[in-house]
C-alpha cells in the first residue's frame, strides 16, 4: 500500500493514464482512487493535460516516415565499419573472472602483505638497486676501504713483481710514478 | 529476409549482428531507426541533423554487437541511452555553455504559447509545447509518456536516479501544465470577446 501522498506524485509525474504509472504502484493508486476525491481530481486534470499534450494511452507508439527512414537505413548499411574481433574466450574469462577474483582478494591479506613488504624494506635485508649501482662505479681502492676490513700487509708477506705489476694496472695512482 | 528472422526479437537479432549479419542489423534498424530519429528530432529541429545522430547510434551498436553482454538491459533501451547520450554531446557543442538543466535554455515562453495557439495541427501541439522545455525535463517526458519506456528504464537512459527522474518529470509536467492553463484562459478570452461582439 502506498500513502495518498506518494499516489498524487505519480499522477503528477507520470500523469492521468494508469499505464503510464510505475507498474508496481499502479493497483495501489487504483485502489485509492476511488475514495479521495483529491486524486481523483488531480487525474482528471493531469489526463486533460494528457488529452492536450497528445500523450496517448497507446505508449510507444509513433508515426515515422517510412520512405525517408529507408534511405537513412540504406545510408547507415552502407557506411558501416568493419566490426571489431570478438576477443578470446580466455581474454574474456579474464575480464570476466580473473579481473574480479583479483579484486576479491580479502582486505587483510594486501594489508599484511604491504606490512611485511614495508618491514623487509626498512630491515635493509635487501639492498636496493642503488647501492648496487653505486658500488660498480666505485675505484677499486675506494672500495676496499668503505667495505673491505682494515688489512695490513703481514711483513712476512711476499709481495712479487706479478702482484705488483697487477695492482699498477688497477690502481696506477697507489704507486709512486716512477715505479 | 526470411520469416523466421522477422520472429526473433532484439537480443537474437544482436547475437547475429555480432557475426557481422546484416540482413539482422537491417531488421533491427527497421524495428526502432524510425522511432529514435523522431527522438533525436526532439534536440535537433533538421532531420537531417537527427539522423546523423541515429546514424551514429547505430553504427555503435554494429560495432558493440560482438561485445555486447545481456546484462538485463533491452537493446531499444540501449539504443535510447546512446542517442540521447550523442544528442546532449551534440548540443554541447553547438552551444558553448549549454545547460541541460537551465531555464534561460528557453528562448522565449510567450512566443511558444503563441506558437500553440496558432497550430491548427494537434500533433505539432506535442512538438512546439515540449519544445519550450529544457533538455532534461522534455527527455524524461518523451521517454515516459510518448516512448513507453518504464520509470526504472527511462532512468537508466538518462543515467539519473528514480528520483531525479521523478523531479524532472513532475517539473516538466508542472510547466507544461501551465502554458496550457494560459492557453486555454486566452482561448476563453476570445470566444467571450466574439460573444460579446456578436450580443
Amino acid at each position: 500500500m502506498i500513502s495518498l501522498d506518494r499516489a498524487k506524485a505519480i499522477i503528477l509525474c507520470y500523469g492521468g493514464y494508469p499505464q503510464a504509472w510505475p507498474e508496481r504502484e499502479r493497483q495501489a493508486v487504483l485502489q485509492l482512487l476511488p475514495d479521495s476525491k483529491s486524486l481523483s481530481d488531480l487525474q482528471k486534470e493531469a489526463l486533460a493535460l494528457d488529452k492536450y499534450m497528445q500523450f496517448s494511452d497507446q505508449l510507444g507508439e509513433e508515426a515515422t516516415d517510412w520512405q525517408l527512414d529507408q534511405l537513412c537505413s540504406e545510408k547507415i548499411i552502407a557506411s558501416l565499419p568493419q566490426q571489431r574481433q570478438k576477443l578470446s574466450p580466455l581474454s574474456m574469462h579474464f575480464i570476466n573472472d580473473g579481473y574480479r577474483q583479483i579484486l576479491t582478494i580479502p582486505v587483510s591479506i594486501a594489508l599484511v602483505a604491504s606490512a611485511v613488504l614495508v618491514v623487509i624494506g626498512l630491515s635493509g635485508t635487501i639492498r636496493p638497486n642503488s647501492i648496487k649501482n653505486e658500488i660498480d662505479q666505485l675505484s677499486l681502492s675506494e672500495y676496499m676501504a668503505l667495505y673491505v676490513d682494515d688489512f695490513t700487509f703481514s711483513e712476512r708477506e711476499v709481495i712479487d713483481d706479478q702482484m705488483l705489476d697487477m695492482l699498477v694496472f688497477l690502481e696506477p695512482q697507489v704507486l709512486d710514478d716512477d715505479y | 529476409m526470411n520469416k523466421r528472422q522477422n520472429q526473433k526479437d532484439d537480443k537474437e537479432l544482436l547475437k547475429l549482428i555480432a557475426q557481422a549479419d546484416k540482413i539482422a542489423f537491417s531488421q533491427l534498424m527497421e524495428r526502432h531507426l524510425g522511432a529514435i530519429i523522431l527522438f533525436a528530432m526532439r534536440y535537433f529541429p533538421q532531420r537531417s541533423d537527427a539522423e546523423d545522430i541515429a546514424q551514429e547510434t547505430f553504427i555503435r551498436l554494429w560495432c558493440k554487437a560482438p561485445v555486447w553482454q545481456d546484462k538485463g538491459a533491452s537493446v531499444k533501451a540501449w539504443l535510447y541511452r546512446v542517442a540521447y547520450n550523442q544528442s546532449i554531446d551534440q548540443l554541447r557543442k553547438q552551444r558553448v555553455e549549454y545547460n541541460p538543466d537551465c531555464d534561460e535554455n528557453i528562448v522565449d515562453e510567450s512566443a511558444f504559447i503563441e506558437k500553440l495557439m496558432d497550430t491548427e495541427d494537434r500533433l505539432a501541439v506535442q512538438k512546439i509545447a515540449l519544445a519550450a522545455l529544457p533538455e532534461r525535463q522534455k527527455t524524461a517526458i518523451a521517454l515516459c509518456a510518448i516512448k513507453g519506456f518504464s520509470n526504472g528504464e527511462a532512468a537508466a537512459i538518462m543515467g539519473i536516479s528514480l528520483d531525479a527522474l521523478e523531479s524532472l518529470l513532475a517539473r516538466g509536467r508542472r510547466k507544461l501544465k501551465k502554458m496550457y492553463s494560459q492557453i486555454e484562459q486566452q482561448q476563453n478570452d476570445f470566444e467571450t470577446g466574439v460573444i460579446n461582439d456578436i450580443s
